[in-house]
């Protein structure tokens, strides 16, 4: 029986003794019955009888009685209870007003019977004010003529008639301000459509929620530029849309490259025909805030960059970077406010564009976009784990292919320059060397090979990816009448290996030429090795064409570079040594046994003073017989 | 490495509709992913081969030995193998999927392999062959951590990645001493947003045994039954960490996610996966 046993843990009922008491006893008889007048002797007793027959009969129907009974009892309990409440506030009301009445009364009479009214006073009033100060007279209401009256309603009339027009005039007024805003909205918002067709991104300011924005800027520059790239579209007074680019807005910059010969500009990007337009509508405004977000954070990346490509001679100054181009000659890259430009063109008409210059600071352009692309691919991959450390921001290769397309170009244009020199020298001695025309990486025809053979959507990547490539360039040359074909492979880059490599391979070459026995390739670093490599093979194919002339004639050593000849009958050697050096081919002839018996025939390439010989190497040597 | 991982659920009609969305949320257009994954069930060591402990308490181990021993009476982990195809193979599989279909049968489809090598039927010989160019990685995960209340509602969990270079995985992993047990599609678009990838995605049964497809293409998607019938698509959001003994790391990563759920707010609900229903033991 362990589940019907339920223990109480109440505290036992104490017995108050107050609670005998007849006072508290007649009270809870009032509370139990209602009132001493319904209990009746008969009623008590059946209350009696129905508790001793016990619990059990009583029906559900008598439990909800009592239930009633006892809520009405609560009600009516509550009800008397606010009646009472009524009834004692309203008394209270009138003892107030009927006492300040009798105050009022008694300090009025007070002036009169100060003794007399004294005794009605309420102490208040007698402590804080004096006896007799409150006074009474009887006074006559004025007399007004019917004039007075007629005026009074006239003027009353002439007030509200005023008023009315006011509010009318005040109606009109906002009217009339309603409808030019609506003609200032309509023009704003007109423009703003117009702005939102040509393709620029609209959108909510994030820290002003009630404004329009305009999105200029790139995705994928880096953060500070990418914020900055957002304006607002405000209002102005007469409704047109103007761009508010915020406090950190300068003015609008671009890019500016020149050519500087010892300090003193030769060529500028900026002439007066490439003078931005100024903005005369919003649009253009934003297309000059968009570019000049672009340069501005072109010229961000330039410098960035410049400081680790001090080793090739670039230098940055205040604001500007130089990149040594030729001897003497710099290319200055800064950044330059529109207006100063304009101003400065105006200054001196004289500023001459290159299409050099023109060309450099469109590659500029192109590679920071190529930049921004790869930034995109590199940001739609899969994101790596996050470490501790963020990775460091890349260098964009953006002035590096810029140095070594200049730095290529110059070896390349001083190696064919001694190439046409050796040429015109051996030339005049009656031997031809003939130099292929060089074949470039960058040029228009191979990078255009490239582009068609890559797929549409990787054309352009193709094509920048053959800028920023280590570049190439060939040239063949022939040494006297293709016997010797000699392929030079020159190619620039400035990660490592850094500088230019010149690549020397034989490709063609007689099977009895010493050059044959040469490696079949070699590699240089400077241009002056390459020089000598040259002029050597050429001195040796020159000797070896002699002796294939000259048959009584034989080599001294297989790399030497003289031939000899023993005369027949006779113990005298001759012997004839070339050299090839700056321009001037020099033939000296001795024999042994006799001092007197020399000479020496030079040719030179630009034969100036006259001097030089004029008659064929293959003459010379015929004479010597 | 570590795993901060948040799922959502999308409907399939809302489908193009929460792409456009995440597309925007990320700046960056839908890369499409197809994954196949086989999931190995490791061979528990009989009782007899394991190393009975005599001696009790008293019993001194070296520590090689206890370590070995723990490792025997811990808990096993299903191992997955996934192997995605490279997105050349995954565009030219789709083209020569409509090309090489057969005599317009239903179930037969010519895959790539069967029309270069015959090599179809031949369960052992599953090795990448030179014109496969898919890319397989063996991934471990763990069980979810507990999250205590009032912590943030993440589900974190130790994962592996290891991705497999050369050889026959498969083999591998019999060598392993692991079965073979199951084998979905995964197919769906990825997105990356800062350092969190999310992945739009739906599962798929496929309707050949797993040695037939070893080669993924859409055209087993086209074949394949849906995991669950109705299309609901899965939005994973997740964040890998390097270390997950970094609490900085940690606390960046979950906030990133925090507030990608947060941006996410109206579209998809994303919210902590189910501890147990991610639970990887093996029973």
């Amino acid at each position: 029986m362990a589940e019907s046993l339920s223990l109480s843990l109440q505290a036992l009922p104490t017995v108050n003794k107050d609670k005998k008491s007849l006072e508290y006893l007649i009270e809870r008889i009032n509370e139990q019955k209602g009132s001493f007048r319904n209990v009746t002797e008969e009623s008590l007793e059946e209350e009696i009888q129905i508790s001793h027959n016990g619990e059990a009969e009583t029906s559900d129907d008598d439990v909800l009685e009592t239930v009633d009974d006892v809520e009405d009892l609560k009600s009516n309990r509550e009800a008397i209870t606010t009646a009472r409440e009524e009834i004692l506030k309203q008394v209270f009301q009138a003892h107030s007003e009927s006492a300040q009445a009798l105050d009022f009364v008694s300090l009025l009479l007070s002036k009169y019977s100060p003794n007399q009214s004294q005794t009605t006073l309420s102490t208040f009033i007698k402590q804080n004010l004096p006896l007799g100060s409150l006074g009474g007279e009887v006074t006559q209401a004025p007399q007004v003529s019917e004039l007075e009256k007629q005026n009074a309603k006239l003027a009353s009339i002439g007030w509200r008639m005023k008023s009315l027009n006011s509010t009318a005039d005040s109606l009109l007024k906002s009217a009339s301000r309603l409808e030019e805003e609506v003609e200032k909205e309509t023009r704003y918002w007109s423009q703003a459509l117009a702005v939102k067709e040509k393709g620029w991104s609209l959108s909510r300011l994030p820290r002003e929620k009630h404004t329009l924005g305009v999105r200029y800027g790139f995705a994928e520059a880096y953060s500070d530029f990418r914020d900055r790239g957002l304006a607002a579209l405000r209002r102005e007074e007469d409704g047109s849309l103007s761009l508010d680019r915020g406090f950190r807005s300068i003015g609008d910059r671009t890019i500016r490259v020149r050519l500087l010969h010892q300090g003193k500009q030769i060529a500028s990007s900026m002439t007066a025909a490439s003078k931005p337009s100024i903005a005369d509508s919003v649009e253009a405004e934003i297309l000059n805030a968009r570019n000049s977000i672009f340069d501005e954070e072109l010229h961000h990346e330039i410098h960035r960059e410049a400081r680790n490509l001090v080793n090739q001679g670039v230098r940055c100054v205040g604001t500007s970077v130089l990149i040594p181009f030729k001897s003497n000659k710099q290319l200055e890259i800064d950044l330059v406010s529109t207006e100063d430009i304009s101003r400065d063109n105006a200054a001196e008409d004289n500023i001459v564009s290159s299409r050099m210059v023109e060309n450099a600071t469109l590659v500029l352009r192109i590679l920071l976009s190529y930049a921004h692309r790869q930034n995109h691919q590199s940001r739609s991959k899969k994101p790596p784990a996050l470490r501790e450390s963020k990775p460091p921001r890349p260098l964009y290769p953006i002035l590096k292919p810029v140095v070594e397309y200049l730095q290529h170009r110059s070896q390349v244009r001083a190696l064919q320059t001694f190439l046409a020199e050796v040429r015109a020298t051996i030339g005049k001695a009656g031997l031809n060397l003939t130099v292929g025309k060089s074949e470039s990486s960058y040029d228009i025809a191979s990078i255009s090979a490239v582009a068609t053979k890559s797929e549409d959507s990787s054309k352009i990547e193709a094509l920048v990816q053959q800028l920023t490539s280590p570049l190439h360039s060939t040239i063949a040359i022939n040494i006297i009448d293709g016997s010797t074909v000699v392929n030079l492979d020159i190619q620039t880059t400035l990660s490592l290996p850094e500088g230019t490599t010149f690549n020397v391979v034989n490709k063609e070459s007689p099977l009895q030429s010493p050059i044959y026995q040469l490696p079949r390739s070699t590699q240089y670093t400077t241009l002056v090795d390459v020089e000598n490599c040259i002029t050597h093979l050429t001195t040796l194919s020159t000797l070896h064409h002699l002796l294939s002339k000259f048959s009584d004639w034989r080599t001294c050593s297989t790399h030497g570079t003289s031939i000899m000849r023993n005369r027949s009958g006779t113990r005298d050697r001759e012997i004839v040594s070339l050299a090839l050096a700056k321009g001037q081919l020099s033939m000296t002839w001795q024999r042994s046994g006799s001092l007197n018996d020399q000479g020496l025939w030079t040719w030179e390439a630009e034969d100036l003073e006259g001097n030089g010989e004029t008659r064929s190497i293959f003459d010379v040597l015929q004479r010597l017989q | 490495m570590h795993e901060l991982l948040l799922f959502g659920q999308v409907p399939s009609s809302r489908h193009d509709q929460v792409l456009n969305i995440l597309a925007g949320v990320a700046a960056m257009q839908p890369v499409q992913v197809l994954e196949k994954h086989l999931v190995f069930k490791p061979n528990r060591l009989p009782a007899s081969a394991r190393p009975v402990q005599v001696g009790g308490a008293q019993d001194i181990q070296k520590s090689q030995v206890q370590a070995l021993q723990a490792q025997n009476q811990g808990d096993l982990f299903y191992l997955r193998l996934v192997a995605e195809p490279s997105s050349t193979t995954l565009k030219g599989q789709g083209d020569g999927g409509l090309n090489a279909k057969v005599e317009g049968s239903d179930e037969i489809m010519l895959d790539v392999r069967e029309a270069n090598g015959g090599l179809v039927g031949d369960i052992q010989s599953t090795a990448p062959t030179e014109g496969d160019s898919q890319t397989w990685t063996l991934q471990y995960r763990d069980l979810p951590e507990v999250v205590q209340p009032g912590r943030r509602q993440i589900t974190s969990r130790l994962m592996a990645d290891i991705p497999i270079t050369s050889g026959d995985p498969v083999q591998f992993m019999k060598a392993l001493d692991y079965t073979h047990t199951a084998t979905y599609l995964l197919a769906g678009h990825r997105f990356t947003h800062l350092s969190a990838s999310i992945l739009l995605h739906r599962l798929f049964l496929p309707a050949k045994p797993f040695q037939e497809i070893f080669n993924v293409s859409s055209k087993d998607i086209s074949q394949a039954r849906l995991l669950d019938p109705s299309g609901t698509y899965i939005l994973q959001a997740a964040v890998r960490v390097q270390d997950g003994s970094k609490v900085e790391t940690m606390t960046k990563g979950s906030l990133e996610l925090l507030s990608l759920k947060e941006t996410l707010k109206g579209v998809v609900e994303l919210d902590m996966g189910d501890r147990l229903a991610l639970d990887t033991r093996v029973r």
